[in-house]
C-alpha cells in the first residue's frame, strides 16, 4: 500500500484522543450517592458486562473515527500488482519461464525443494488455461531452453515438458534469466494472440535478476508476472565457496595448507563444523560466519600417499549443492594461450615474443597451467582462435576482415584478448580492431630512444595501479616492485572518453595509460601500450613481467574469477591436458560414468583436450584406456553465485521487466495493450486502486455504528 | 413508563411557595407543613366534602366500670334507668403512617428535599388535617427495622410528637416493610387509614402479603411511592461514579449510555408495584417529588374524601 500523502499518516495518532479524553473523564467522574443503583444493570452481571463491552466498542469507534479520517487524509492507494490475474484462461500465448538453477534445489520448508514448487506453479497455470492459450516451457538454468515446440495447445506435451525439468533437475546449473526471457519473447512473438503473457516462476534470488536487459523491442508482451515461490522469505544458507592449496614439504609426502572459504548468505551467525576429507584422511575444525560475511579456515596437514585431491565438507543446510567442495593437488586443467607474433624475426632475442614465450613457459603454481601456443599475424586463422582460450596479439597493427571478425566472435563468446603495442600499429589500426581495443588509439609517442644512455631521465615509469583488480593484486604491498621501475621509452597514447566497460588499471607518469581493460560480450579483451620486447621498454626484463603477463592472462582466461582459488565450474567447457602415454581416451565423470573421446589433430598439437559443459560436480579424470596411473584429474564444482538466497527487490524487478518492455509500445497493435510493468513502473497512477473513498465510506458506517450504539443506550 | 408529573409553576412563571425547591429553604418540617397545609386548606374550600363534626351517637345501659360523669342523669329521671351516652368521638377515624426512613430515601436531587423530607411534609400536612377533626393519626418509622412507633393520637399537641419525631430522623440502613407494617397491626386497635411511604427499592413482593393482610382487617391502605425526579428521569449526562446508598456497589458510567435501560427498568418497576396494589386493593399513588407536596396531598383528599375514606 502507497500514501500520496504520508505526513497524514501522523494523524494516526488522533485514535489516542477517545481514549485519552475517556481516561480524563474516568479521573474525573463525579462521585454520585444514588438510591436506584440497582437499576443501572449492575445487579444483572451479564447486562454488566454486556455495558462495558458497549463502553469498549463506543471508544473503539470513536478511536476508529478519527484514525480512519488521518488514514483516508493520507490518500492511500494501492499499487497495480505485476500483472493483474494469475490465471491463463484467457485465450493469448503464455511463456513459463521457470528457474532450475542450483538455487531451485533449496528446500523449502515443507521438505521439497523450491523447484518442486515452481513445476507445481506452472502446471497449475497449465490446468487453468483455456482451449485457446499456448504455452511454452522455458528453462533458466544455463543454458536457457526451450522445453516444448514453441508454443503448445497441447497440454499434455506442455506437461511433459514440465516432467522433464523435472526429471532433470538434479543437475547443478547456474541462472541465464536473461537469455531465459530473451526466449520468451522470441517464442511469444510467433503467437497468433494478441495477448502474451510470460511468468517468470522461481526463488527471484537478487543475483538472477543483475543482468545487461535484453529487449523484447517489438514484440508486444501484454503481461508479465514474477512468481517468487518462496514468498519473499529469505533463507540461511553456509557456502564453501572456494579452496586454496599450498603445497610445501618434500613431493612424496607434501605438507598441504588448505584454505577454506566460507560466506554466510543467512540473516544469522552460523557455527558450523568444517570436515577435510583427502583420501582416508578426515579432519574437521568448526567456524563461526557473521551473518552476511565472508570467512576463512585454514587446515595445515600432511597429504596422505597417492592422493590427488580432496573434499571439503560442511553440514548439510537448506541448499546441500554448495556445502562441499572438491578439489585436486595438481594442476588439471590449461589455458591455451595462442601468441600471435606481429613482428617475428629471425634473431631469437630480437624477437617479439622472446620474453614472451620464456614467461609463459615458465613455472606456474596453482591449478590453472597456461598452454602456450604460437603463430604469426598472417598465419592467423579462425580455427586456430576458436581452439584457443585467450589470444594475444603482440605488435600486431592490422588484421583483416576475416580475423577480425573471427576474433569479435571469440572475445564476445566469453574468450580473452590482450593486444601489446609496438610499431606495427599505424592509422589504421582503429578501423582494423574496431571494438575489441578497449579505448581507441589517437597515436604512437616516444619519450626516449631505447639504447640511449639518457633515456633513463626522460623515460616514462608505471605510476599508479588499481590494486583491486586481479592482474595488479599480486603487486599490492610489494615494495620496491621492479614493475614501476621499469622504463618506458615509447607507448600508444589511448583516447580515454568514456566507453561503458572499459577502464585504466595502470598508469604512467603523468596518467598516460598503460595498461587498461575492456568487455565485449562475454569476453574481456586487455591492450598494453607498450612492448613485450624491448624495443619500447624495459619491462620484459624486470621480475615482475612473468607475473604481470601469466596473471593476465589467467585472468582473461577467467581462471582468477573463481572464488577462493582456482577450479572450475558446472556448465563451462575447460581444457584438460592430455594424459601421457597412449590409447584411446577416456573421461570418467564423479558418478563413475566412462566417456570415450577422441584427440585431432590439432588437440595433439595443442596438448589439450576440450570437455565441453561437465554437468556433474565432482572429479573428472581424463585417462588413457586402462592408465589410471598417469590420468589428468579435474575437479569441477557448482556455481556458488547459485548460493546467496537474497531475494530481489520488487524495485529491480520492475525496472528490468520495464526496460525490457519499453519499446514494445511502439507496435502499431491497435488491439494491444501497453504492458502492465510500464504502468508499475512509471508509478502506476492510472491503475492504482484509491482508497480513501472507501474508507470516507467506511467512516460514515462507523458514526452510523456509534450513534446507533449511543442511541440505544 | 408513566410520565413523570409535570412540575407545578405560578401562571407569572415565579415558582410556587409550596415548590418542593422553594419547602427545602424552609428549615424544619413544621414550617414545611405549615405552608402546605396553607395551601391543602385553601383547596379544600373549594371542594364538595366538608369535615365531621363531634356529636352524639346512643345510649347505652350502664354496666359497672363505665364513667360515672357520663351517665345521661335526664334518662335516669324519665326511665329510673342507668344510662350512659355514647359519643361520636369513640368512632373517629384512626390513621397511621407508615415511613420507610432506609437511606435509599435520603436521595434527593441537588437543590430539593429528600424522598424522606418530602415524605415528612406530606405525613405532617396529613396529620394536621386529621387532629383537627378530631382523628388519630400514628407514626411508624422503619429502615431495616422498626425504628420508633408513635400511637395514634388525636390531641393537637400530637402534632409536635410527630415533627419532632420525622426531624430527628436520620435515615440508614436496609428497607424492612413488613416489620413496619406488623407494628401497625400490633398497635392499631380498630380499623383505620393506612398511609404506607416508601420508595419500594427493596424485595417487591413480602411486604404486599401484610399489606393484603391489613386490607382483610378492614384497614383502607394507601401506598405513596416516593420517586425523586432523578431517579424517574435520570438526567445525569456527564460520566460519574455511581454509588448505592443502601450498599458499597459503584459503577461508573457514561449516563446516555444506560438511560434507555435505566429508564425501562423503573418504569417496570413502577407499574409492577402499581399492579400489586391493585391486586391487594390497596390503593396507588405515585409521588414525584419534583411535585408540591400539597397537590399530591390534595388529589389524594379529592379522589379518597372523608366519606370514602372514613372505614
Amino acid at each position: 500500500m502507497e500514501f500520496g500523502n504520508g505526513i497524514g499518516l501522523a494523524g494516526l495518532a488522533l485514535g489516542a484522543i477517545p481514549i485519552i479524553i475517556h481516561l480524563i473523564n474516568r479521573q474525573r467522574a463525579k462521585l454520585k450517592r444514588f438510591a436506584a443503583i440497582d437499576f443501572l444493570l449492575l445487579s444483572d452481571k451479564r447486562l454488566a458486562r454486556r455495558l462495558k463491552l458497549k463502553q469498549l466498542l463506543v471508544l473503539a469507534l470513536r478511536a476508529a473515527l478519527l484514525m480512519f479520517f488521518a488514514f483516508a487524509l493520507a490518500k492511500p492507494y494501492i499499487e497495480p500488482d505485476l500483472v493483474a490475474t494469475r490465471d491463463a484462461s484467457e485465450p493469448g500465448g503464455v511463456a513459463l519461464v521457470i528457474d532450475d538453477s542450483t538455487s531451485m534445489q533449496t528446500l523449502a520448508p515443507d521438505g521439497r525443494t523450491l523447484l518442486d514448487h515452481a513445476l507445481e506453479q506452472a502446471r497449475d497455470l497449465v490446468a487453468s488455461g483455456g482451449s485457446r492459450t499456448s504455452f511454452a516451457v522455458i528453462a533458466a538454468g544455463r543454458p536457457a531452453r526451450l522445453l516444448t515446440k514453441g508454443l503448445s495447445y497441447d497440454k499434455e506435451a506442455v506437461g511433459r515438458a514440465l516432467d522433464r525439468l523435472a526429471s532433470d533437475a538434479s543437475r547443478p546449473r547456474s541462472g541465464d534469466l536473461a537469455a531465459a526471457l530473451t526466449e520468451a519473447g522470441r517464442t511469444l512473438s510467433e503467437s497468433p494472440e494478441p495477448r502474451r503473457q510470460v511468468y517468470v516462476i522461481g526463488d527471484q534470488a537478487a543475483h538472477a535478476w543483475r543482468f545487461g536487459t535484453p529487449s523484447w523491442n517489438y514484440v508486444p508482451i501484454t503481461d508479465v508476472e514474477v512468481i517468487d515461490v518462496r514468498g519473499g522469505q529469505p533463507i540461511d544458507n553456509l557456502a564453501v565457496t572456494g579452496v586454496a592449496v599450498t603445497k610445501s614439504g618434500p613431493v612424496s609426502e607434501p605438507v598441504l595448507e588448505v584454505e577454506v572459504a566460507l560466506v554466510n548468505h543467512g540473516v544469522a551467525p552460523r557455527t558450523a563444523q568444517v570436515t577435510l576429507e583427502l583420501g582416508d584422511k578426515v579432519v574437521a575444525d568448526t567456524a563461526t560466519v557473521p551473518a552476511g560475511e565472508p570467512s576463512t579456515v585454514t587446515f595445515k596437514v600432511r597429504a596422505p600417499p597417492d592422493v590427488t585431491g580432496g573434499t571439503v565438507r560442511l553440514v548439510p543446510d537448506a541448499l546441500p549443492l554448495d556445502d562441499s567442495w572438491v578439489f585436486t593437488l595438481g594442476q588439471t586443467h590449461a589455458i591455451n594461450v595462442l601468441v600471435v607474433n606481429g613482428a617475428p624475426r629471425s634473431v631469437p632475442w630480437q624477437d617479439e615474443l622472446y620474453f614472451l614465450r620464456a614467461a609463459l613457459r615458465a613455472r606456474q603454481t596453482g591449478d590453472v597451467a597456461l598452454n602456450p601456443l604460437f603463430a604469426t599475424s598472417a598465419e592467423l586463422k579462425p580455427g586456430q582462435i576458436n581452439a584457443a582460450d585467450v589470444v594475444v596479439l603482440a605488435n600486431v597493427g592490422t588484421l583483416t576482415a576475416e580475423q577480425q571478425l573471427a576474433l569479435h566472435n571469440f572475445v564476445e563468446k566469453g574468450g580473452g584478448l590482450l593486444v601489446t603495442g609496438g610499431d606495427s600499429f599505424g592509422e589504421d589500426a582503429n578501423k582494423s580492431y574496431g571494438d575489441l581495443l578497449p579505448y581507441p588509439i589517437r597515436a604512437t609517442k616516444t619519450v626516449a630512444k631505447a639504447g640511449d644512455p639518457a633515456a633513463a631521465l626522460s623515460a616514462l615509469t608505471l605510476a599508479t595501479a588499481s590494486f583491486d583488480h586481479p592482474v595488479m593484486q599480486v603487486f599490492d604491498g610489494v615494495e620496491d616492485a621492479s614493475l614501476f621501475k621499469a622504463h618506458v621509452y615509447s607507448y600508444l597514447l589511448l583516447d580515454t572518453a568514456s566507453r561503458p566497460g572499459s577502464r585504466v588499471i595502470a598508469s604512467y607518469t603523468g596518467g598516460i595509460p598503460a595498461l587498461a581493460e575492456g568487455v565485449v560480450g562475454r569476453g574481456r579483451t586487455m591492450l598494453l601500450t607498450t612492448t613485450l620486447d624491448m624495443d619500447w621498454s624495459d619491462l620484459a626484463i624486470r621480475s615482475s613481467f612473468l607475473p604481470l603477463v601469466q596473471r593476465a592472462c589467467q585472468y582473461l582466461g577467467r581462471a582468477l574469477d573463481r572464488p577462493g582459488g582456482p577450479g572450475h565450474l558446472v556448465g563451462e567447457g575447460l581444457h584438460v591436458p592430455l594424459p601421457d602415454g597412449g590409447g584411446p581416451l577416456v573421461l570418467v565423470q564423479p558418478d563413475g560414468t566412462e566417456i570415450p573421446r577422441e584427440e585431432t589433430a590439432d588437440d595433439i598439437a595443442a596438448g589439450s583436450l576440450y570437455v565441453e559443459a561437465p554437468d556433474q560436480v565432482g572429479l573428472y579424470l581424463l585417462m588413457r584406456a586402462g592408465d589410471r596411473r598417469h590420468a589428468v584429474r579435474f575437479a569441477v564444482n557448482a556455481d556458488r553465485v547459485e548460493s546467496d538466497l537474497t531475494p530481489v527487490t520488487a524495485e529491480t524487478e520492475r525496472a528490468v521487466i520495464a526496460e525490457m518492455t519499453r519499446n514494445n509500445g511502439i507496435v502499431p497493435d491497435a488491439g494491444v495493450a501497453e504492458p502492465a510493468m510500464i504502468a508499475a513502473a512509471a508509478g502506476g497512477e492510472a491503475r492504482s486502486t484509491i482508497l480513501w473513498p472507501y474508507i470516507l465510506a467506511g467512516l460514515f458506517l462507523l458514526f452510523g455504528a456509534e450513534a446507533w450504539l449511543v442511541v440505544r443506550s | 413508563m408513566a410520565a413523570a408529573p409535570p412540575v407545578p409553576a405560578a401562571s407569572d412563571g415565579k415558582r410556587s411557595l409550596t415548590d418542593p425547591r422553594a419547602l427545602a429553604r424552609l428549615k424544619g418540617v413544621t414550617l414545611r407543613a405549615r405552608r402546605v397545609v396553607d395551601g391543602v386548606l385553601q383547596g379544600l374550600h373549594r371542594s364538595p366534602h366538608h369535615g365531621a363534626s363531634i356529636e352524639f351517637a346512643e345510649h347505652k345501659e350502664y354496666t359497672p366500670g363505665d364513667e360515672i360523669r357520663h351517665v345521661d342523669w335526664k334518662a335516669f329521671g324519665r326511665f329510673d334507668k342507668y344510662y350512659v351516652k355514647k359519643y361520636e368521638q369513640e368512632t373517629n377515624l384512626q390513621a397511621f403512617c407508615v415511613l420507610d426512613a432506609s437511606a435509599s430515601m435520603g436521595y434527593g436531587a441537588d437543590g430539593t428535599l429528600t424522598k424522606f423530607e418530602y415524605a415528612g411534609v406530606m405525613i405532617t400536612t396529613l396529620a394536621y388535617l386529621l387532629l383537627r377533626q378530631q382523628d388519630a393519626i400514628g407514626l411508624v418509622k422503619y429502615d431495616h427495622e422498626v425504628s420508633e412507633v408513635l400511637p395514634p393520637r388525636s390531641r393537637i399537641n400530637h402534632l409536635n410528637h410527630l415533627t419532632t419525631s420525622l426531624e430527628t430522623t436520620k435515615v440508614k440502613g436496609g428497607t424492612n416493610l413488613e416489620a413496619g407494617l406488623n407494628a401497625v397491626v400490633e398497635f392499631s386497635k380498630k380499623r383505620g387509614l393506612v398511609f404506607v411511604f416508601s420508595d419500594f427499592f427493596s424485595d417487591a413482593e413480602k411486604p404486599f402479603n401484610m399489606l393484603r393482610h391489613l386490607v382483610g382487617r378492614g384497614h383502607q391502605v394507601t401506598v405513596f411511592h416516593v420517586l425523586d425526579g432523578d431517579e424517574l428521569s435520570f438526567p445525569f449526562e456527564q460520566m460519574t461514579l455511581f454509588e448505592g446508598m443502601e450498599s458499597s456497589r459503584r459503577l461508573l458510567v457514561e449516563p446516555k449510555l444506560v438511560r434507555r435501560a435505566y429508564l425501562k427498568r423503573v418504569a417496570e418497576h413502577q407499574e409492577l408495584i402499581r399492579k400489586r396494589c391493585l391486586d391487594s386493593q390497596v390503593g396507588y399513588a405515585l409521588v414525584d417529588t419534583r411535585e408540591p407536596p400539597g397537590e399530591v396531598v390534595l388529589r389524594y383528599l379529592r379522589a379518597n374524601g372523608p366519606s370514602k375514606a372514613g372505614g
